[in-house]
């Protein structure tokens, strides 16, 4: 927040330039800092999260969920990424799932899961030893793990969201997610960069 | 019968002197006549004496002729409140001062003042073309780039050495300004001319470090309209965007982000401690999942933010 107070520009700096060029072409003597001047402000929009939205919907819509999960509201858990919940909710919250809402839940980090409803998808940002102690605990349920981090799958997560030449793309370990009931849709294997059959 | 002789003898000296005054008015020249009338003020009865004859001899080898003509004009084209870098009376009034000029017979004095008239002049023409960036709509490009080339070319005709780059960087870092303010208001969004603005903005910021290749706000602005038209059009994604969509959409905003990173570090190589540019560079690699580099632009800042 700091950060942003600081750099925060101000769009009638364009109006002062222009004024301060003009005086200074006049002769009005005004001192001119206009070769500094800008106007343009950056979009501080979180990218990835707008991308990693999309991709946790389409994870969330495209594959086929075991019987037992089709019924009730669509719960996707967001750990540790509060932009990434705020995105969701923003642009996704209550879309239908096949017939079911969908739900956004947020929690800060892995200890605060613990003990939260079942859930459908659980994007999980933070990794190592975090991530594979949810994965331990999420051990038999029909939930499908996503995560942002190296090594993510070797962790128990079945989808993890890497880097591939400056693009955002996901890798997926789907034996371990058809273990659980969740068939991966032929749509998210076909983006994926390496997944295992 | 006396008294009768008396009254005719006074109406003969009437007569006469009236003869007197209109062969002497006749006797002045238009340019007297006009410079008479300029003088108290009224210029439409000046330029009626003058314009129609300027072309013909002896008014038109008469370098004081251009040069009474050339005020008449100025003067009108204030009065008339004309803009634009077609306004007749100003065309007409600079066309005659630089006729005026032109003549060696033209006393040092008026050389002065016409040259003093047409500085005049040439300013009006840039503070029109400010005026017009400043309430900027979308087609005044070329009507303001023809005010600014009016005024380079009555600044060249007075000092043939004149270095339009500075200015000329400068009216095209406001244009990109200009065209990037429309486009951030999303008036436009998904629309031909967005895309038209978008391109606009980058052709004006390019133009502007063509004239000064080291102009750091232009680096900087450009870095950011490409940035901002990258994440325009992520905004875009939502329920709807199919997964190929949301690929060719991420390729298109990637390119965006990629080319806005080389202005971004330019402009930092100039202003290092600047917290704009590291933001800037810290977002943009965020954007393009350079992890380590977002992260090191960010520390970058934190040290900047300490020592303040």
């Amino acid at each position: 927040m700091r950060i942003n107070a600081q750099v925060k520009t101000n769009v009638r700096f364009r109006t002062l330039a222009l004024r301060t060029a003009v005086c200074v072409l006049l002769g009005c003597g005004v001192p001119t800092e206009s070769s500094l001047a800008q106007s343009e402000s950056l979009d501080e929009t979180d990218t990835r999260a707008i991308m990693k939205a999309n991709f946790l919907f389409h994870f969330a819509a495209s594959n086929e969920w075991p019987a037992s999960s089709k019924s009730g509201d669509f719960n996707v858990a967001v750990i540790g990424n509060e932009r990434l919940f705020e995105e969701l909710v923003d642009k996704y919250a209550f879309k239908m799932v096949g017939a079911q809402p969908l739900k956004i839940h947020a929690f800060h980090d892995v200890e605060s899961f613990k003990g939260a409803p079942s859930m459908h998808l659980i994007y999980c940002d933070p990794g190592g030893d975090a991530l594979s102690a949810l994965a331990k605990s999420l051990e038999g349920k029909p939930a499908l793990l996503v995560a942002d981090s190296e090594g993510a799958l070797e962790r128990g997560a079945f989808i993890n969201f890497v880097a591939v030449g400056n693009r955002i793309r996901y890798q997926i370990n789907a034996d371990q997610a058809r273990e659980k009931g969740v068939l991966i849709g032929n749509k998210i294997m076909s983006w994926a960069v390496t997944s295992t059959p | 019968m006396k008294k009768y002789r008396t009254t005719h003898w006074m109406q003969a000296v009437l007569w006469g002197a009236m003869v007197l005054v209109t062969c002497v008015l006749h006797a002045q020249s238009p340019v007297e006549r006009a410079s008479r009338l300029a003088q108290s003020g009224s210029w439409w009865e000046a330029y009626d004496v003058l314009a129609p004859v300027i072309q013909s001899e002896p008014q038109r080898s008469d370098a004081r002729a251009w040069f009474m003509l050339g005020f008449i004009e100025k003067e009108l084209h204030k009065s008339s409140g004309e803009s634009g870098a077609e306004a007749p009376h100003r065309v007409q009034s600079v066309a005659s001062f630089e006729q005026a000029l032109s003549m060696p017979a033209l006393p040092t004095k008026d050389r002065e003042t016409a040259r003093e008239a047409l500085d005049f002049l040439s300013r009006t023409y840039f503070r029109e073309a400010i005026d017009r960036v400043e309430g900027f709509t979308p087609g005044s490009t070329a009507e303001i780039l023809g005010l600014m080339s009016q005024y380079e070319r009555i600044q060249t005709t007075l000092n043939p050495q004149f270095d339009k780059s500075d200015q000329r960087a400068d009216l095209h870092r406001y244009l990109g300004q200009a065209h990037a303010q429309l486009l951030e208001t999303e008036r436009h969004a998904g629309t031909a001319m967005e895309r038209e603005l978008f391109e606009g903005a980058v052709e004006h910021y390019g133009k502007s470090l063509a004239f000064d290749p080291d102009n750091y706000a232009s680096q900087y602005n450009l870095a950011i309209v490409l940035y901002n038209h990258g994440v325009r059009q992520l905004k875009r994604i939502d329920h709807n965007t199919s997964m190929f969509e949301l690929m060719e959409i991420q390729d298109q905003c990637v390119a965006l982000f990629e080319s806005a990173l080389q202005p971004m570090q330019q402009a930092y190589t100039q202003r290092p401690e600047r917290l704009e540019t590291l933001k800037g560079l810290m977002t943009i690699h965020y954007a393009l999942s350079q992890k380590e580099e977002s992260d090191m632009y960010r520390s970058k800042i934190e040290d900047v933010l300490q020592k303040r």
